[in-house]
């Protein structure tokens, strides 16, 4: 039986739809957004030193303890603080973006460390210019704070107060001063994550978590030790897919899991990670084939006939993501077959192209 | 300041306002919602390079602000009920129907309560498409999609508007067959005076 409701139909009743104006003057508007304002300020400090003692000593326990955190699921950061605010944004909308990755030219020139979103808890590796040649990791750490990225996210010094980062050969040593106490298993989760994410990207192979001893807690360490330290391996055999913070700002970050094969990995991508926080950066038919050079060096990926990958942020996205999955996956290059247009963004994609070195470059801090 | 607001009010407040509305369905939050939006608008106005339009990059951001409200409305709920399924990003509330819209024709008014099955990205495409009469490169541009995508997310949400048009009809169409029966049996009795 033919539907009585074709397309058509549906699209003229949505134009039938009728207009609805805001009937507030612009005066009475803009005092809202006057008086709003100091509701968009950086949140308090506050809340920071307490939970982040919180967030510290917990997540010192779960890492000595790791069963404690299975049964939890990684919660809402914002939500979880309470008090915390959401913070208002300065980060600049960057509408013909051209590139989401650092060049494997200007890998020294850049330094990764990992934000959380406190609007979202998605973890997000964001790369910095280096102020100077010799500025290192645990230097960048230390003043994380301060760098130019929207307010909503936080660095590991946001959840550490009076935290102190030093390096020692393969180990970034973690100082933390005060008095712990536990507030959240999702907090204590999330600044994992970021611990975690930041030790990827850096040259060091272990983060080693350590107390100042200062007589108060005492008994509080001794339950839980007096240090704690994780490594990561450099390989993580992560897919990626794009974030969008509340400015519309795009990241590539990647998947919470991990995948047996690059094939696979690929495959993930063209769903979502499993949250409401990441998108999909590849359309299932866009990809016709992927294999592999008998050297191992070259991943190759044939793109379908039927979906026409653009010169556009969607394209970006999509052959950067690709790019830094083959990274995880140990591809010195990718080599795309079969594209529609010469030139995708940063790229000539008719020729082998070298993975990156890291993702989201942000501009000189 | 006050004059960029007054600027980028007289061109484009209306069409942000009524952005907001039809994606949240409620006056009082797409009023929050549109001073939001020109609170992180003012905020980064400065950095602002030109290389998109104004009236993109404030619905860019307009969709980013809804987004957030959804996402917080639905970690309300996910609290209160448990669970929730972001895969659909269901979207759908219980608002009461604006007085614009009491006034409408009945399969306006169906409509407008069936766009409630569409997700966030497929009620902002249909709502710049055809309640704000963008064209194709205009919604991509504002949604920082591809016009490949917008023309796909915009055909999937069609197709669940027609699916609940359907729905509705076939309800119609049982309850009149009931009724029918029902008065050729007597036991209700017609109304027409007749």
């Amino acid at each position: 039986m033919k539907s009585y409701w074709n397309e058509e139909r549906v699209e003229e009743l949505l134009r039938q739809l009728p207009a609805v104006r805001d009937h507030r003057s612009p005066e009475a508007i803009y005092r809202n957004i006057e008086t709003g304002k100091p509701y968009r300020k950086k949140p308090a400090r506050s809340w920071i030193g307490p939970a982040a003692a919180g967030v510290c000593a917990l997540c010192i326990a779960l890492i000595i303890s790791p069963h404690l955190m299975t049964n939890k699921s990684a919660g809402d950061l914002t939500a979880d603080s309470g008090q915390a605010e959401k913070a208002s944004q300065s980060a600049a909308v960057k509408p013909d973006q051209k590139t989401f990755v650092v060049s494997n030219e200007n890998k020294n020139n850049y330094i990764t460390l990992a934000f959380a979103d406190s609007d979202t808890s998605a973890v997000i590796p964001v790369s910095f210019e280096k102020k100077k040649p010799d500025e290192s990791v645990s230097e960048a750490l230390s003043e994380a704070e301060n760098l130019e990225v929207p307010e909503s996210f936080l660095s590991v010094p946001n959840l550490l107060e009076g935290v102190q980062v030093t390096a020692d050969k393969k180990d970034l040593l973690v100082q933390v001063n005060g008095r712990l106490s536990i507030e959240s298993v999702a907090d204590a989760d999330l600044l994992k994550k970021m611990l975690k994410e930041t030790l990827t990207w850096s040259p060091y192979e272990r983060i080693k978590l350590k107390k100042v001893q200062n007589g108060a807690g005492q008994d509080f360490y001794k339950s839980y030790g007096i240090s704690a330290e994780m490594s990561v391996h450099k390989q993580t055999n992560r897919a990626y897919f794009s974030y969008s913070d509340s400015l519309g700002q795009e990241y590539l970050i990647p998947s919470e899991q991990t995948y047996y094969s690059v094939y696979q990995a690929i495959d993930g991508m063209k769903t979502t990670d499993g949250g409401s926080q990441t998108a999909s950066i590849i359309e299932a038919d866009a990809i016709a084939s992927v294999s592999e050079r008998e050297d191992g060096e070259q991943l190759r990926i044939q793109l379908s006939e039927k979906h026409k990958v653009e010169d556009s942020l969607e394209g970006i996205l999509m052959i950067e993501g690709l790019l830094l999955t083959a990274k995880e996956f140990g591809y010195s290059e990718v080599l795309f077959t079969h594209a529609h247009t010469k030139k995708i963004g940063n790229y000539d994609v008719t020729k082998p192209i070298a993975v990156p070195a890291a993702p989201n470059p942000l501009p000189s801090h | 300041m006050e004059e960029t607001f007054q600027i980028l009010y007289d061109a484009y407040h209306q069409d942000l306002y009524q952005f907001l509305f039809y994606m949240v369905k409620d006056k009082s939050q797409a009023e929050d919602l549109t001073q939001e939006v020109y609170i992180r608008v003012l905020n980064s106005y400065h950095t602002f390079e030109g290389r998109s339009s104004e009236k993109t990059w404030l619905l860019s951001i307009a969709r980013h602000v809804a987004i957030d409200w959804f996402r917080k409305q639905q970690t309300i709920r996910q609290r209160i009920m448990g669970t929730f399924d972001w895969d659909t990003q269901d979207v759908r509330d219980q608002h009461l129907l604006p007085d614009e819209l009491a006034v409408q024709h009945e399969n306006v008014r169906e409509i407008y309560t069936a766009l409630d099955h569409c997700t966030i990205d497929q009620r902002a495409v249909i709502i710049l498409r055809f309640i704000q009469g963008y064209s194709i490169q205009e919604t991509a541009a504002a949604l920082r999609f591809s016009e490949s995508k917008v023309k796909t997310t915009q055909h999937r949400g069609l197709k669940i508007l027609r699916k609940q048009m359907e729905l509705l009809r076939e309800e119609l169409m049982d309850d009149e067959v009931i009724l029918e029966r029902r008065k050729s049996r007597g036991v209700v009795k017609t109304t027409s005076g007749g």
